[in-house]
């Protein structure tokens, strides 16, 4: 099986290479027939990748520990499904992931787009097999799943061989999370790519207009919803199987997510900006091409073992080969860019400063920032070693420094927005559209103050968070109340109906009230506090209102690992509000790693988050360290928001959704009439 | 069962010595002892602040813990304890760079780019707005009201 999967693997490279030919020979002679076989053996790539990975998914059910991977991401003791999740495990076995969702993207685009933009579709079926082309060679030669184990035999010869039992997978990867975060975050990922071959084969074909812009809406939409899914969910798992009480810590890899998530929403902003005004044409392009290469470039961080992070794999030889790939790609495009800044100019200029578009235009700049803080974060301790020869750190203290600001000002950002109109907007009607969010938001910062709220950033972040969510409001009222006024509606259907006839505009205001809760649950960061003490049953310990009383320690035993656990009764006041029973775990397979289990108590006002650190010096007592961090729930319902308004932007466009018999009139029209009058 | 109990006993303890707020402790140093932990990087590898590692019986953070603990006891100031570490260690062991020499560029890169791009995009405005347009009066001034808010209705619908 190992060598079937093999093969296919092979044979994917192979109908991989032979489709960019046949693509790029079928645009040069305008033979239609070459291109579409060019489709096919792209389809067909697809197809053989899927073989080789249910190969491997086979070899890793059946514990094949002859295998490499297998043996090093499973043992017999685990159970099924985080057998199959070994499949991203190890390196090896994640890069075929890779390869087959990118893949599996690239055969839905072909396929798609088969009897559409027949001038471009050859550039972007080439573009697409080149980038999965060197995911399979890296795949294939250098970090190869279905490689054997190996033994050499006294006479000299080389033979395979299974061991009895495999290395395990790694605990901290054995929680649900797990199984489906890396592949969320994959897809978002590599769903950039589709955007990427578009904007390529439209400054090949000179076709800069809106189309490829159009066509690739949705694919981007859907990358930026998985790669910020995938995010939140790395988030949760760190919070709950890491044990340090936070969820998010600047590690290399998790920046490096954060940073094409970031110039996506650049992206996902500026576009509107191309699809309305004919504007930011360079820009647009620019950032596609710098969102892919990011998207590159995170996993080049994951993979190449040039920073350390419990995310990364170990080292590997494979950086070498991501910096060829990114300096090829960035130099091809920039030239691109380049040649065609002619066809790239701008439709209509900018008709006022104070204008929707200008907004927009330092929405990029600061999540252009932002990123850039991030990236050079990430990047500085390589740079310093190159040049000092000493590698420093630079961690949270620098991140949050930097960046707590710089979202703030986004946030502020996200209220603004919608308060400028498209083209001009008078101070007289600005004045109008600040009144609210301004007095809202003035009223939360003078009552936190007088509550004794002193920190500085927690006060601004919720004022903020008020502005922005007047400023939401403010426009699903406004906008219902026309809609209510012209076809009758009750006001809450006029919500629905305003919501499903422009799902773009409203949807993203659905992802801006998200954000707004996502803040309202990092801020609570600010009040975290943090108490350790060593404990035997019947001792007690308080934190922020809770008693904590200790009740029983336990070991035991189970195929997997052995643990020791602490039961605790959690109290608020006189109210037993849980049984805790948070635990160490020591793993029999592998290096024997040992792992801390949280118990977590979660509600709206805060967690209760209790960790069993350790046994004292002399064995009696247990050491407990509890956490209570105030509106972490926020975080992951915020996000559960944005994913659902996310959704929303994504649904296809339906005539007649809870029509009301008194039809809308077609104010567009209308608009356009006056004007021509005018 | 006993050498279980003794493997699972051996594995927990030497990790929590040093932290704050055993038994015995003359003052609060919880404050304090958080901050030291927050700027100190484990050097066990893990490239974690100190606070964060939670590899069992790390051979690094575990006695980094216990002297901060007992500097802080002794009455020294955070200063005192994060610069003895990095007298000692080195500025590796700074969970950020200093204000100091090409650590100082970490900082100011960051508001260089800010500054450039501010300039750069105020550039980009200014150069694509239209002037004559510009010095056409807002449309509030300019419109009657009766098509300034069918813009905003046609603004709504859009």
């Amino acid at each position: 099986m190992s060598n079937f999967g093999n093969f296919s693997l092979l044979l994917a490279l192979c109908l991989c290479v032979y489709s960019v030919f046949a693509a790029l020979v079928g645009a040069a002679y305008r033979q239609h027939r070459i291109v579409r076989s060019a489709e096919r053996a792209a389809l067909a790539a697809c197809a053989t990748i899927l073989m080789s990975l249910v190969s491997l998914l086979y070899l890793l059910a059946v514990s094949d520990f002859s295998v490499t991977h297998v043996a090093n991401a499973t043992n017999r003791a685990l159970p099924v499904y985080y057998k199959l999740a070994a499949l991203w495990g190890a390196h090896d076995g994640s890069l075929l992931l890779w390869v087959f969702m990118t893949a599996v993207f690239s055969g839905v685009v072909i396929y798609q787009n088969r009897f559409r933009y027949r001038d471009m579709m050859p550039y972007v079926v080439a573009v697409l097999m080149v980038n999965l082309a060197f995911f399979i060679s890296l795949n294939l030669f250098l970090s190869n799943p279905f490689n054997q184990l190996v033994q050499a035999l006294p006479d000299g010869t080389l033979q395979t061989f299974a061991p009895q039992d495999g290395r395990g997978l790694n605990p901290l990867l054995q929680y649900w999370a797990m199984i489906i975060h890396p592949p969320i975050l994959y897809l978002g990922f590599i769903g950039f790519v589709v955007p990427f071959a578009f904007a390529i084969a439209a400054l090949v074909t000179r076709q800069l207009g809106d189309t490829w812009i159009r066509t690739t809406r949705r694919w981007t939409l859907v990358a930026w919803m998985f790669l910020g899914t995938g995010l939140i969910l790395g988030g949760k798992w760190a919070y709950v199987e890491l044990g340090w009480g936070g969820y998010w810590g600047w590690d290399p890899v998790e920046n490096s997510s954060l940073m094409p998530w970031l110039t996506g929403t650049a992206f996902l902003h500026s576009v509107i900006v191309q699809e309305r005004k004919g504007m930011l044409k360079v820009w647009n392009v620019l950032l596609v091409v710098i969102t892919y290469l990011l998207g590159v470039f995170g996993t080049f961080i994951t993979r190449s073992g040039i920073v350390n992070s419990v995310h990364a794999f170990a080292d590997s030889s494979l950086g070498k080969y991501f910096i060829f790939y990114m300096v090829i790609v960035l130099g091809a495009s920039l030239y691109l860019i380049i040649d065609r800044l002619p066809h790239l100019k701008s439709e209509r200029p900018l008709d006022s400063v104070l204008s929707r578009e200008s907004a927009f235009l330092f929405n990029n700049l600061i999540l252009l920032v932002a990123c850039f803080a991030v990236f050079w974060g990430t990047m500085f301790p390589v740079l310093s070693e190159w040049i000092q020869g000493s590698k420093i750190t630079v961690g949270p203290p620098f991140f949050n420094a930097v960046n707590i600001p710089i979202g703030l000002f986004l946030l502020f950002l996200t209220g603004v927005g919608p308060l400028f109109a498209w083209r001009k907007t008078s101070l007289e009607s600005l004045k109008k559209a600040f009144l609210w969010p301004m007095a809202f938001s003035i009223l939360v910062a003078v009552g936190l103050v007088a509550a004794g709220m002193r920190d500085f950033y927690a006060v601004t972040s919720f004022t903020l968070c008020m502005f922005v969510l007047v400023t939401i409001v403010q426009e699903f009222y406004k906008g219902a109340s026309v809609r209510s006024k012209n076809s009758g509606e009750n006001f809450f259907l006029a919500i629905v109906n305003l919501t499903l006839k422009n799902k773009r505009r409203y949807g993203g205001y659905i992802v801006h009230f998200a954000i707004v809760v996502i803040f309202v649950g990092l801020t609570g960061n600010a009040f975290n506090r943090e108490l350790s003490q060593p404990m035997v049953v019947g001792d007690e310990m308080n934190i922020g209102g809770y008693s904590l009383k200790m009740t029983d320690f336990t070991e035991g035993d189970t195929p997997n690992y052995q643990f020791a656990r602490v039961t605790l009764q959690a109290f608020r006041g006189d109210k037993l509000i849980r049984t805790m029973t948070p635990e160490k775990r020591f793993y029999k397979s592998g290096d024997g790693q040992s792992t801390t289990e949280v118990e977590l108590y979660s509600t709206p006002k805060e967690d209760l988050y209790v960790i069993f650190a350790g046994i004292s010096n002399d064995g009696k007592r247990s050491e407990i360290t509890a956490h209570v961090n105030p509106l972490v729930w926020w975080v992951w319902f915020g996000s559960g928001i944005m994913f659902l308004g996310t959704l929303v932007t994504l649904l296809p466009d339906r005539k007649g959704a809870f029509s009301t018999p008194s039809a809308v009139p077609d104010t567009r029209a209308a608009i356009d009439e006056t004007v021509k009058i005018k | 069962m006993r050498t279980r109990r003794l493997a699972i006993a051996v594995l927990l303890t030497a990790s929590i010595t040093g932290l704050p707020g055993r038994a015995g402790a003359q003052k609060d140093i919880s404050k304090d002892y958080k901050e030291v932990s927050n700027r100190l990087v484990c050097q066990c590898g893990c490239e974690d602040q100190l606070s964060v590692c939670a590899m069992q019986n790390c051979g690094s953070a575990t006695p980094m813990r216990a002297e901060i603990r007992e500097r802080l006891l002794k009455g020294e100031s955070v200063e005192a304890v994060v610069n003895a570490f990095v007298e000692r260690v080195g500025k590796k062991v700074l969970s950020a760079p200093t204000m100091k020499g090409f650590d100082l560029t970490a900082w100011i890169m960051l508001f260089l780019m800010l500054c450039l791009g501010a300039v750069a995009v105020s550039w980009i405005v200014v150069k694509m707005a239209c002037p004559a347009a510009s010095r056409v009066p807002a449309p509030a001034a300019a419109v009657d009201p009766r098509v300034e808010r069918e813009l905003q209705d046609f603004e709504e619908e859009s």
